[in-house]
């Protein structure tokens, strides 16, 4: 064609482009309808992450009075300056290390390989995203896999090394970024790809994936090309504790065992639709074996309680609240909206509730109540009771103020009929 | 828009003011309609993206302290949006722009289309990122440093990929020339 000789600017050729076309109808007014079932205006300390204990149970009460946000805490183990210490001794090393890939993944120095370990400023992202939690959240929050070792930390996500057993069929290596994965693509080209698949793999069985705590899955898209490497991969790991997503390359033809996060998207209510992943802080939890205390009624309702919290199923959860006769927070409450808030807000009320149902169970007349201490003079709680609120999260503050007023933390209960009757905190 | 005033209309965004956030969205919504378009080939998937393009954005507002520029920011948010919608595509290959056109009336719109379409089909062979490269410096004028934040990707690998895309695009605009083979 005249006008689009291939030596002609670049800019002129692509000013033929057909403009995009306006919206289709409807297209505001379904925005807007959107936009309106979201709630936007939220500080970072909304956000944070608040101690579980009852001083965080008294002020999310209050919170829950003044501003309809309730606030519950989370129970991960708090040391995060000495991991992020290690850290950031690590990647200095990392970063300036150019050496070949490690069959000794758990033992061995970093596998840096200069074109595909890339390590991308960190000025990029978090001008964009600078409230965004980064490497140090990730271990405070999820921990090492038991068989990892951290291998270097930066701004975008850290690097641990080990053996990587999840239902990959081979050892994997991971590694790379998002650039490295565009170079790749374009190395065999969209009609050499003869298959793609997604699959998601749930992280919480110690099992099958070495990886401990809770609240991970990695997503796989996966893409298969005509000859040449095959599997190449993106991996998404989620962390339903700050919310993010982190995106890596992987594929399966290098020896080593290498597993680095290299992008952290944004939050996951930006990505979890994209992910279809069920947003609130019990997905996945490991259920607690039903109290041999509980009647039949009451051990069905118990069950299903953590059934709904561990497949975090609104509806069947919002099902098992009796219409006459449920306290959630003071006064009563709508739950389960406003732990769907709370969530929604970065809280953890579902996780916090799946919690206080492993903790010891107080059996009477008329109901089972956890934690049993709530039904007790504090000075009859045993030791081991309080040490399992201990490690529930509760401090030694909290023990103070339970040992003036009893104790005042998060309890819920089942009556002998299986009905669930309260969810609440404070005194 | 002046940036003083977008800047206020941001902190009116931030406090929950919708109003103040779809005015910001329709200033920039002819860009980012082009880039989504332009990556995505058609106008329901490109108002699918920005759907849930603008809904993140307005989620993540927030965060956003105006280190960048409102529409800096934006823009990433729909490139994201609009890979993770080419990747939920799974194995269906959507290639081409809207394929809908009014006939052509006269000589000059016929070539005119013919243009257009050898333009959109060359495009159509680039990879994602390196069209959005394209798209983003060649055909909207941002720098590489505004590129290089959408993108997320070092403003060296920039200069580095679109120097590729260019090539490609080149390329594939030569292998185009001629007739439209519609």
């Amino acid at each position: 064609m005249n006008e689009s000789n291939p030596n002609n600017d670049i800019s002129t050729a692509l000013g033929q482009l057909p403009d995009a076309p306006a919206h289709g109808e409807g297209f505001w007014d379904e925005l807007n309808t959107s936009l309106s079932m979201q709630s936007v205006a939220e500080t970072p300390d909304q956000r944070g992450r608040r101690p579980f204990g009852l001083l965080a149970a008294v002020a999310a009460a209050a919170a829950v009075v003044v501003g309809g946000v309730l606030a519950f805490g989370s129970f991960s183990d708090p040391n995060p300056t000495v991991l992020l210490e290690a850290a950031e001794a690590t990647t200095t090393t990392v970063q300036e290390a150019t050496t070949t890939p490690s069959t000794q993944p758990s033992t061995q120095p970093p596998t840096t390989q200069a074109a595909t370990t890339t390590t991308a400023p960190a000025t990029d992202s978090s001008v964009l995203f600078p409230e965004r939690v980064t490497s140090d959240r990730f271990l405070y929050d999820v921990g090492l896999p038991d068989s990892f070792r951290l291998v270097s930390s930066s701004g975008r996500g850290i690097r641990i090394e080990g053996p990587f057993n999840t239902t990959f069929e081979t050892t994997n290596v991971i590694f790379g970024d998002v650039d490295t994965l565009a170079t790749y693509d374009e190395a065999f080209g969209q009609e050499e790809l003869v298959q793609q698949s997604q699959i998601t793999i749930p992280l919480f069985d110690r099992e099958s994936t070495g990886l401990i705590d809770r609240g991970v899955i990695l997503a796989v898209d996966q893409w298969t090309y005509r000859g040449g490497l095959q599997d190449n991969r993106v991996v998404r790991v989620y962390n339903f504790n700050d919310r993010s997503i982190r995106a890596e390359l992987a594929w399966d033809n290098a020896p080593a065992a290498t597993f680095m996060p290299t992008l952290l998207l944004d939050d996951i209510r930006m990505f979890n639709a994209a992910l279809d992943l069920p947003e609130c802080s019990s997905f996945g939890l490991t259920p607690h074996a039903t109290p041999a205390e509980l009647n039949e009624a009451q051990a069905i309702t118990y069950d299903a309680i953590l059934q709904a919290l561990e497949t975090c199923d609104w509806n069947a959860l919002e099902a098992l609240i009796p219409i006459s006769g449920f306290s959630a927070s003071f006064g009563g409450g709508e739950a389960p909206d406003l732990w769907r808030t709370a969530e929604a807000y970065g809280e953890t009320p579902l996780d916090a509730l799946h919690t206080t149902l492993g903790l010891e169970i107080g059996v009477d007349t008329n109901e089972a109540v956890w934690p049993k201490a709530f039904r007790q003079d504090w000075s009859d709680v045993s030791e081991a009771s309080k040490e399992q609120l201990r490690q529930a999260g509760y401090t030694a503050e909290d023990f103070a103020a339970f040992a003036e007023i009893g104790f005042a933390g998060y309890r819920t209960a089942i009556d002998t009929n299986g009905n669930w009757t309260f969810f609440i905190a404070g005194d | 828009m002046v940036g003083t005033q977008q800047s206020a209309l941001v902190e009116q965004a931030q406090t929950g003011d919708q109003r103040a956030f779809t005015t910001l969205l329709r200033d920039h919504d002819d860009k980012m309609r082009g880039l989504a378009f332009q990556l995505l080939g058609n106008q329901t998937a490109m108002d699918d993206a920005l759907q849930d393009a603008y809904l993140k954005a307005y989620t993540s507002l927030p965060r956003f302290r105006q280190d960048a520029a409102f529409g800096t920011w934006l823009y990433r948010i729909v490139y994201t949006t609009c890979i993770d919608h080419l990747r939920r595509r799974s194995r269906r290959r959507e290639v081409g722009l809207q394929a809908v056109r009014d006939l052509p009336t006269s000589e000059d719109q016929a070539q005119r289309l013919a243009t257009q379409d050898q333009v959109t089909r060359a495009l159509t062979t680039l990879s994602t990122d390196h069209k959005a490269a394209l798209i983003l410096i060649d055909r909207e004028g941002l720098s590489y440093d505004e590129a290089s934040l959408i993108l997320d990707i070092p403003a060296g690998t920039i200069a580095s990929r679109l120097n590729r895309a260019r090539t490609a695009f080149r390329a594939a605009l030569t292998t185009n020339e001629g007739p439209a083979d519609r």
